[in-house]
């Protein structure tokens, strides 16, 4: 009941905007969407269909690709930390770049969109998959071992059973990043699709079209969001809280030790990175023209003679972009941290709100994009809020989680010292979050770098998005490879800095919680 | 997952290319050889030419069975034809200059539109006419085109500072929004959207002040022009039929892009009017004279010399009307 | 399995520790879990094994099973290592918790053992464990469903489908209420009393040890050492005996040894 009232207020919000708005070709309400989606039911049909069947591919193939590796990791527990870190790298590959490159490899058809959406998985689900392929006590291992089963047999009789709750959390979340990947696949030169419709929507000020697709992708998303979590809270009433745990490793006793083992880690990932590429670009055959190889990259930036000129204009475009990413991602952060204490200091308002919050989480940012720089403009402030609004939601809702974890009895003690909301709330709720908040604060970098580049690119026209695009347009493929390079590197580091944060802390305020198996 | 263009290519030269026969295409049974046309946007009457080549089997009475290959905001268009998974493509002649400068090794073959269809949109309240009026205006643009305004400007002798760009997306809402007072951007999309949607606009083709830009043209690699020279002259022998179709019939070439193409979203109405509008930029006297996709010395001057603006230094060898020559001689 | 193994599954192995220690970690945080320790399981007799918590206990069975590796020392089953009785099959556990997959009935539970141990499928034997561990009508019950005390039997059947020859039970009664562990005390012992096996039983129960053993290994505090070494003087089956004067006497004395190895230092 309450949720149909929260959406009730929401659609009448929408139509009083769009009332107010009429006439500037901003807004449509959704009376007008309404409309517009019966009159064209057909055409949107089809174009649903064959996004819907893209991003279906994509799924089924990112899961897959997740699972062969959460796998091997298993498998190959020696090997977790390197694939763990390039797993990620690939992940943080910004699609602006990666779009076109596997348009020409692929060539026409549903190629790219398919991968995209494959990437836009495979990451979220690898996580919690890598968790719950251990989720399992030490003694169901013994048992396997006790009839001189190896790991394999371990693997097939329980890993793979005990990992499913995981696993369906993360295909929960995996479902609208499928769809907003095919969707942006679609805009590499594809023939159909709500991508295709959406670009020809927005470009013919077409605003009924416009909201008509925006809402179905939105609605499409949380669709599959909430009957992937309706299927899953049915299978798994034991739902794991947290999915998307850092991978833990021992704790070495010398912080030195500690240190160089992360540069380690960190140099080889480079290396292995590098040669990925490079082995993409010869086994691939991929021209020279466009398809630049490490070497040219270094040659470019770095001993060419206007090598000089190159680094300056990247290093200009990557402080445009951080300016927006850093206070984007501290506001997200903060807001859905705020706001998840609010709610949990006054839980009635939480019932309501938490449902939503969770279904707003699943619409993708090409849709809130153009949405908020309409309500903000062009300038830092529209930008920086399309990057807190990214964060925004599902840091609010991991955070929220997590301060659900508070132990009963450490509440129940908190309680018979008549103690207030607030005590408890700093006491025992906030440190019970924080694996939660930092495993969503992990994930939020990425995410962060996903909603710069592609507001850069489709709105502000400045920073590395923008230098992307411009750069593929006119054929300046250095260019293009050396900035892709970088955001991947500032999205790793970025990774990597909130990860180092996340061990200190959690060792020190959540011993206890240390995570993992 | 990765196609290789290159191998393919070599496939072909070693055995293949005498016959004129694209591996792709030998399919069983069929002696038609397949090449890809890579177009530079989504499917429109923009490309509304190619679309009656198409269905009046202008391409397959030569034996070429042709896929024609949409671009979006994040396709490549270029490398797909540098790369040989493209036989041809459409670029513009400041795209392409770019890309020769990046080292591809490209010809323009023959030009579809003679005017460049850069144009400044504005409302009739408060209208621009000429480049003088853009000072004091702000104006909504891609950065990435900032070097056009640039040059129009130096053209004109107006100063570029007295301009305030405005980054928007390629959109009319900010300009009906009241955001910025003018639009950088094509004849053919956004004024033809405004006036759909019953928003009179005032339009200025850059074209008619000196913005001398090549666009629509077609290109291929000078590798392609040597050893796929036959199905590059089939072509563009079906284009300069098919544009001909068009230019006969605008409204039948909406028609025939909204059926072909049930699934883009096409409104038929938009379509006719962007088709009309199309007709001024593609023909021309020069083209009276000789014939679809033509240029003459003169234009390429200009061309060079308003790219030269841009950044972009080319000369006259980039143009290369072999083709066409030989399909008018004939 | 070669002709020699043939012959041999049906006899209960001997086992031979040898000068067998444990220890856990390096440097000044390494705990000594067992201190090196001597000891025969004779074919087919059980053995108990009590003590104070933390003192070892379930390490040295854990080293029999060859589920850890010792810091010294050496597990001899029959002349070769753990290794190969677990391959064979021919060995079963019984963890401190029952360790059944909750994803799976009670009937594929005890069956999974079979499976393990690559052996044929076989549901009449299924079916006539659960039966004999008292479950019957609960086959297709998931472990969630039942009580603890039904699914510790349920962990007996288990170690029971696959004819073991080597059975080690790691406090399996340890987490049920007092009356339901007498209860399987007496029902289950018969179960593998019937069949030849050499048995390791791990308890904190002086009681339960002294009822289902042969003989009862007392061991020290950690570092744990075996302090003594008692014999049962009683026949099997002997839960109706558990009145007679003998088994007090041995209680008693299990008793005694327990109190005194507390008391050192």
């Amino acid at each position: 009941m309450r949720h149909l009232l929260g959406a009730l207020a929401i659609l009448m919000l929408w139509q009083g905007a769009a009332l107010l708005l009429e006439g500037r070709f901003l807004l449509a309400g959704p009376w007008d969407v309404a409309r517009y989606m019966a009159e064209h039911a057909g055409l949107l049909g089809r174009a649903l269909r064959i996004t819907l069947l893209e991003a279906f591919l994509g799924f089924v193939i990112g899961n897959g690709a997740a699972l062969i590796l959460a796998v091997t990791v298993i498998l190959l527990p020696r090997l977790q930390a390197l694939i763990g870190a390039v797993a990620l790298l690939v992940f943080c590959l910004p699609l602006v770049a990666t779009g076109p490159i596997l348009r020409v490899l692929w060539g026409p058809g549903i190629g790219p969109q398919v991968t995209l959406a494959a990437l836009a998985v495979y990451y979220t689900s690898f996580l919690p998959l890598v968790v719950g392929l251990r989720a399992a006590p030490a003694s169901w291992f013994d048992l396997v071992e006790s009839y001189g089963r190896g790991p394999f047999t371990a693997l097939v009789i329980i890993r793979l059973r005990a990992c499913l709750p995981y696993f369906f959390a993360g295909l929960q979340i995996a479902a609208p990043a499928a769809f907003l990947g095919a969707m942006v696949g679609e805009f590499t030169g594809a023939e159909r699709g709500m991508g295709v419709l959406a670009i020809r929507a927005m470009r013919a000020l077409d605003v009924e079209a416009t909201w008509a697709l925006a809402s179905l992708a939105a609605g499409v998303s949380i669709l599959f969001y909430s009957a992937l979590g309706a299927v899953g809270h049915r299978l798994f009433p034991d739902r794991p809280a947290l999915i998307l745990s850092a991978q833990s490793s021992a704790q070495p006793d010398n912080w030195v030790l500690g240190m160089l083992r992360a540069v380690a880690l960190g140099l080889a990932s480079l290396i292995t990175m590098l040669l990925l590429w490079w082995a993409m670009m010869e086994l691939g055959d991929v021209n020279r023209f466009f398809g630049k190889r490490p070497a040219d990259i270094w040659h470019f930036l770095v001993t060419a003679p206007e090598a000089a000129a190159h680094r300056a204009t990247l290093w200009q475009a990557a402080q445009d972009t951080l300016r927006y990413t850093l206070p984007g991602y501290g506001m997200g952060l903060a807001l859905g941290l705020g706001l998840a204490a609010i709610f949990t200091l006054f839980p009635t308002i939480a019932a309501g709100v938490l449902p939503l919050a969770i279904a707003l989480r699943a619409i993708p940012i090409v849709t809130t994009a153009p949405l908020i720089v309409l309500a903000l403009g062009r300038g830092a402030t529209g930008t920086i809020t399309i990057v807190a609004v990214m964060i925004f939601f599902p840091t609010l809702v991991a955070a929220l989680q997590g301060m659900r974890q508070a132990p009963g009895q450490v509440l129940d003690l908190f309680d018979s010292y008549g103690a207030s909301r607030f005590t408890r709330l700093i006491l025992a709720q906030i440190p019970a979050m924080l694996p939660a908040f930092f495993a969503a604060a992990r994930m939020a970098v990425p995410a962060a770098i996903l909603a710069v580049t592609v507001a850069e690119w489709l709105a502000t026209g400045s920073g590395l998005g923008n230098l992307m695009a411009l750069t593929a347009s006119t054929s300046d493929y250095n260019m293009l490879w050396s900035s892709t390079a970088l955001v991947t590197l500032l999205a790793g580091l970025g990774y990597a800095l909130v990860a180092m944060v996340e061990k200190r802390v959690l060792a020190e305020m959540a011993p206890e919680q240390g995570i993992g198996p | 997952m990765t196609i290789s263009p290159i191998s393919r290519r070599h496939l072909l030269q070693a055995g293949l290319a005498g016959a004129g026969l694209s591996l792709l295409g030998a399919r069983p049974g069929r002696a038609a050889s397949a090449v890809n046309f890579q177009l530079s946007w989504l499917h429109s009457v923009q490309f509304g030419g190619s679309y009656i080549a198409q269905s009046k089997g202008y391409w397959a009475d030569q034996g070429l069975e042709v896929t024609l290959s949409p671009g979006g905001p994040n396709a490549p268009v270029e490398p797909p034809v540098v790369a040989g998974t493209a036989l041809m493509g459409i670029s513009a002649a400041d795209y392409t200059a770019a890309a020769v400068a990046n080292g591809a090794p490209f010809k323009i073959l023959a030009v579809a539109m003679q005017n460049n269809p850069f144009t400044i949109a504005s409302l009739p309240g408060n209208p621009v006419h000429e480049p003088k009026d853009l000072m004091g205006k702000k104006i909504g643009m891609a950065t990435a085109n900032t070097p056009v305004l640039q040059a129009l400007c130096e053209i004109n002798g107006v100063d570029m500072s007295a301009i305030e760009i405005v980054p928007t997306q390629y959109d009319a809402a900010p300009l009906v929004a009241g955001q910025v007072d003018c639009l950088l951007c094509w004849l053919t999309d956004l004024p033809v959207a405004m006036t759909m949607q019953g928003i009179d606009n005032v339009t200025m083709l850059m074209a008619d002040f000196g913005y001398a830009v090549h666009s629509q043209t077609y290109i291929a690699t000078e590798d392609s022009l040597k050893n796929r020279r036959a199905e590059l002259l089939a072509l563009l022998k079906g284009e300069v039929a098919g544009w001909r179709d068009y230019k006969a019939d605008t409204d039948a070439a909406a028609a025939l892009t909204v059926e072909m193409f049930p699934d883009a979203g096409l409104d038929l109405a938009t379509q006719k009017l962007q088709a009309e509008r199309q007709i001024p930029l593609m023909f021309s006297d020069l083209t009276e004279a000789h014939g679809f996709g033509w240029w003459s010395e003169d234009t390429v001057a200009a061309n060079i010399e308003t790219l030269g603006l841009l950044g972009r230094k080319v000369s006259a060898d980039l143009w290369d009307r072999s083709l066409l020559e030989e399909i008018y001689s004939s | 399995m070669s002709p020699r193994d043939m012959t041999e599954a049906s006899a209960p192995p001997e086992v031979i520790c040898r000068d067998l220690s444990m220890r856990f970690g390096r440097g000044k945080t390494a705990v000594q879990a067992l201190q090196p320790t001597d000891l025969t399981l004779a074919p087919g007799s059980m053995t108990a094994l009590v003590g104070p918590s933390g003192c070892g206990k379930s390490t040295l069975l854990r080293l029999i099973a060859g589920l850890e590796h010792p810091s010294s020392g050496q597990v001899e089953i029959d002349g070769d290592s753990p290794r190969r009785i677990r391959r064979a099959g021919q060995l079963a556990v019984a963890f401190q918790d029952p360790s059944l997959l909750p994803w799976r009935s009670l009937r594929s539970n005890v069956a999974l053992a079979r499976h393990l141990a690559r052996l044929p499928k076989d549901r009449e034997k299924v079916a006539d464990l659960i039966a004999k561990v008292g479950l019957a009508g609960f086959e297709r019950h998931r472990p969630a469903a039942l009580s603890g005390g039904m699914r510790q039997r349920a962990a007996i059947a288990r170690c029971l489908a696959t004819d073991p020859r080597l059975l080690l039970l790691d406090e399996p009664f340890g987490a049920v209420d007092e009356l339901t562990r007498r209860r399987l005390n007496i029902d289950l012992p018969k179960l593998w009393q019937a069949r030849g096996v050499t048995g390791l039983l791990v308890t904190h129960s002086v009681h339960e040890a002294v009822l289902l053993a042969d003989r009862v290994l007392v061991m020290s505090p950690r570092p744990g050492e075996i302090i003594a070494d008692i014999p049962v003087p009683l026949g099997r089956l002997r839960n109706a005996r558990t009145s007679l004067p003998e088994f007090a006497q041995t209680v008693a004395q299990v008793n005694a040894h327990l109190s005194q190895s507390a008391a050192l230092p």
